[in-house]
C-alpha cells in the first residue's frame, strides 16, 4: 500500500516535469517527427531515433528522452497509416496491419481503419504505461538481488528466445544475432583493455557503434533493395474515405481486440523476443479465431486492425521494462535507446529507479502525455500525413541516403565510418536477399559486451568455477527457460516422432494464421 | 578471464550455427523461404544496387575534399537517377535546398561542423 502511494507521488512529480511547456513541446515535436518519418515507407522508429541522435546533442537528457518516446509512439502510429493506405508496411511490426487495413481502405473504410488503429494504440499504450508505472519499481527491486551469474543466464535466455521466435527460421535469427555479437567484439574490450579485431586501424579501436550498424542495415540496405527492384511498378495510394471515427458497431467490434492485443503485446514485448513483431502476428491469429465475422477476414475485418495495432503499442511499453530495469534491449529500437542513455552518462538498470528517479518519472509521465497527443494531433492531421506518401520514391530514397551519411558522419566526424556504413549496407542488402532478419544483429551488438563483462564478473566471484551458473536457483531457472525456448518449437515434432508418426513441420509462431 | 575467451566462444557458436544451417538446408529446406529467396534473386537487378554502392563510395571519398554542399548536390540527383527519376532539374533543386538547409542547421544550430570544401568562406 505504502509502495503504491509512493509510486503515485513520484508519478505526480513526473507529470509536474512533463507538463512544463518546454517538455510538452519536446513531446509534441517527437510525436510529429516520429509520425512524419514513420509514414514514409522504409523508415521505422529504430532508424528515426538513430538519425536524430545528433540533433539531440545539445538537448538535456530529460528533454531528449521525452522526445525519443514521442518519436517511437509516433513512428509506430505512422507505420500503421502507411500499411493501411499503401499496403507497404514501414517495419515488421505493422506487416499484419496491412493484411486487413489495406482491404478496408480499398473498400472505402480507410477512415474507420485509421481510427481503430489510433484509438487502439492509445488504449494499449496507456494501459501499458500504467503497468510500467507499477511493475517497473517492483521489478527493479527484484533485479537488485541479481548476481552476475543470473544476468549472464538472462542474456542466454534473451539470445535463445530471439533465435527461436524471430522470423520463419530460428537458425536465420541466430545467424544474425551471432554476427551482431561478433561485431560487438571489435575494438577495445572493457575488461582487459585489449584491442581485438582492429587490424591496426585506429578508427576501429572504439568499436562499431549501434547507430552505424542500424543506419547501414536499415537505411542503406533498404535503399539498395529498392534500387534493385525499381521496375516492379508504382504503389497505389488509397485516398482516405469514410469518417475518421468509429461507428457504434465498429466500436463494439474493436474494444475487445484492443484489450486482447494489449494483453498479448505487453508480456511478449517484455520477453526478449525482439519486440513487437511476434505479438502482432499472434493477435491477428487470435482475433481471426474468435471473431463472429470470420468470413470478413482477408476482406477487411476491423478486428484484424484493432488487435495487432494494440499489441504493437503495448509491446513497446513491455520492451521498456527490461530496458529500464535490466539494461537489456529486446528490440532494435530499444538497443538504440540504450545507446542514447549511455551517451548521456545514464546507465539503465535497477539503480535507475533510485538515482535517476526524476528523469525516469518524467519519461513515464510523458508517455501518458505522448499517447494523448498521438490521438489528438494525428487523427485530424491524417490527410496531411498522406501527402507525405506522394513524395516520389527515387527522391525519397536518395534523401534517406543523404540523411544516413549525414547522421553517421556527424556522429564520429570521420569518412572511415562512411565506408564502414556502406559495407554494412551491402551486408544488409544480402541479408534481405537471403531472408535473414537484421534486427537481431543490432540487439546482439548491444548485448555482446554486457554479456562478456557479466560472464567475467561471475567467474571472478566464483574464482573461475563455471558451476556458478548451475548452483544459483535463479540462474538455473533462467537457463532452464532458455533450453525450453530452443526446444519448444520442436516439441510437436518430437512427440510425433516418439509416437512413430511422420515428422511434420516445425511450429512457427503466427505462421499458420498469417498466410 | 582473458581477452580471448569470449571471442573463442562466439567464433565457435558461429561455426556451429553455420554447420547446423547447412545441415538444415540439405536435409529439409523450408520451401516457403526457399521460394522467396529464389524469387528475390530472380527479380533483383544487382547492377542497380551496385551502382548505388559505387555512388556512395564516390560520395564518401570526395565528401571532405569538395565539401558537404557540393558533394550532396551532385550525389542526390545521381542516386535518384539510378532509382528511376528522370526529372533532373527538380532533383537538383531538392538537392541544393536539402544540402544548404542541412548544412546550416548542423553548423549553426547544432554546432556540428560539416566539411566546407570548395565552398569555404562562401557557405552560409
Amino acid at each position: 500500500m505504502i509502495a503504491i502511494v509512493a509510486v503515485i507521488s513520484e508519478l505526480i512529480d513526473g507529470f509536474g516535469t512533463a507538463l512544463q511547456p518546454k517538455y510538452l513541446l519536446y513531446c509534441a515535436v517527437g510525436v510529429l517527427l516520429g509520425t512524419a518519418v514513420g509514414v514514409l515507407p522504409g523508415i521505422g522508429p529504430a532508424l528515426t531515433i538513430a538519425l536524430l541522435l545528433p540533433v539531440t546533442y545539445d538537448v538535456e537528457a530529460t528533454g531528449a528522452f521525452i522526445m525519443f518516446a514521442g518519436i517511437y509512439y509516433g513512428g509506430m502510429y505512422g507505420g500503421s497509416t502507411t500499411s493501411i493506405l499503401l499496403n507497404t508496411p514501414g517495419e515488421a511490426a505493422s506487416v499484419v496491419t496491412a493484411l486487413e487495413g489495406f482491404q478496408m481502405a480499398k473498400r472505402g473504410r480507410g477512415g474507420p481503419a485509421l481510427a481503430t488503429a489510433a484509438i487502439g494504440s492509445f488504449v494499449a499504450g496507456t494501459i501499458g504505461t500504467v503497468i510500467i508505472t507499477f511493475v517497473g519499481p517492483a521489478a527493479s527491486r527484484v533485479v537488485r538481488l541479481f548476481q552476475p551469474a543470473d544476468y549472464f543466464a538472462l542474456m542466454v535466455l534473451a539470445f535463445t528466445s530471439v533465435g527461436a521466435l524471430v522470423g520463419r527460421s530460428a537458425l536465420r535469427g541466430m545467424i544474425s544475432l551471432t554476427l551482431g555479437l561478433f561485431v560487438g567484439l571489435i575494438g577495445f574490450d572493457e575488461i582487459n583493455g585489449q584491442a581485438r579485431y582492429v587490424f591496426g586501424e585506429s578508427h576501429l579501436q572504439g568499436g562499431i557503434s549501434v547507430v552505424l550498424l542500424a543506419v547501414g542495415l536499415f537505411a542503406v540496405g533498404e535503399t539498395l533493395y529498392v534500387a534493385s527492384h525499381r521496375d516492379t511498378g508504382g504503389d497505389e495510394i488509397i485516398p482516405v474515405r469514410g469518417k475518421l471515427w468509429l461507428s457504434g458497431d465498429d466500436l463494439r467490434r474493436s474494444w475487445k481486440p484492443w484489450l486482447r492485443g494489449t494483453a498479448l503485446g505487453f508480456p511478449l514485448g517484455m520477453l526478449p523476443t525482439g519486440g513487437a513483431e511476434v505479438p502482432t502476428f499472434l493477435s491477428y491469429g487470435l482475433e481471426k479465431r474468435l471473431s463472429k465475422h470470420r468470413d470478413e477476414f482477408g476482406k477487411g475485418a476491423i478486428e484484424g486492425v484493432a488487435g495487432p495495432e494494440a499489441a504493437n503499442n503495448a509491446a513497446f511499453a513491455g520492451v521498456l521494462v527490461p530496458l529500464l530495469t535490466l539494461a537489456l534491449p529486446t528490440s532494435a529500437t530499444a538497443a538504440i535507446m540504450l545507446t542514447a542513455f549511455q551517451r548521456y552518462g545514464i546507465q539503465p538498470g535497477p539503480s535507475l529507479f533510485t538515482e535517476q528517479a526524476p528523469l525516469l518519472w518524467a519519461l513515464i509521465a510523458s508517455m501518458y502525455v505522448g499517447n494523448v497527443m498521438l490521438v489528438v494531433l494525428n487523427l485530424p492531421l491524417v490527410r496531411l500525413w498522406v501527402k507525405l506518401l506522394e513524395i516520389p520514391k527515387p527522391l525519397l530514397y536518395s534523401a534517406i541516403l543523404v540523411f544516413a551519411c549525414l547522421g553517421v558522419f556527424s556522429a564520429a566526424r570521420s569518412t572511415y565510418d562512411l565506408y564502414l556504413m556502406i559495407g554494412v549496407g551491402t551486408l544488409g542488402y544480402l541479408m534481405r536477399m537471403f531472408d535473414i532478419p537484421v534486427a537481431p544483429m543490432i540487439v546482439g551488438l548491444m548485448l555482446g559486451p554486457v554479456m562478456e563483462s557479466q560472464l567475467s564478473r561471475a567467474l571472478s566471484i566464483s574464482q573461475g568455477d563455471p558451476s556458478v551458473f548451475v548452483t544459483r536457483p535463479a540462474s538455473v531457472v533462467i537457463l532452464a527457460l532458455a533450453v525450453l525456448a530452443v526446444a519448444a518449437p520442436h516439441l510437436p515434432r518430437l512427440f510425433r516422432l516418439m509416437r512413430g508418426e511422420d515428422a511434420g513441420s516445425r511450429l512457427v509462431l503466427g505462421d499458420a494464421d498469417a498466410d | 578471464m582473458g581477452p580471448r575467451v569470449f571471442p573463442v566462444i562466439i567464433s565457435c557458436s558461429l561455426i556451429v550455427i553455420g554447420v547446423l544451417f547447412v545441415i538444415e538446408t540439405l536435409r529439409r529446406a523450408d520451401e516457403a523461404v526457399e521460394d522467396h529467396v529464389v524469387e528475390e534473386l530472380r527479380t533483383a537487378d544487382h547492377k542497380q544496387a551496385a551502382l548505388v554502392v559505387a555512388l556512395l563510395l564516390v560520395y564518401a571519398s570526395v565528401f571532405e575534399r569538395i565539401g558537404y554542399i557540393v558533394a550532396t548536390t551532385a550525389f542526390l540527383p545521381a542516386v535518384a537517377y539510378v532509382l528511376g527519376s528522370r526529372r533532373l532539374l527538380r532533383d537538383l533543386v531538392v538537392a541544393v535546398v536539402l544540402a544548404v538547409v542541412a548544412f546550416s542547421v548542423f553548423t549553426e544550430l547544432l554546432n556540428i561542423d560539416l566539411p566546407e570544401g570548395v565552398m569555404e568562406g562562401v557557405a552560409p
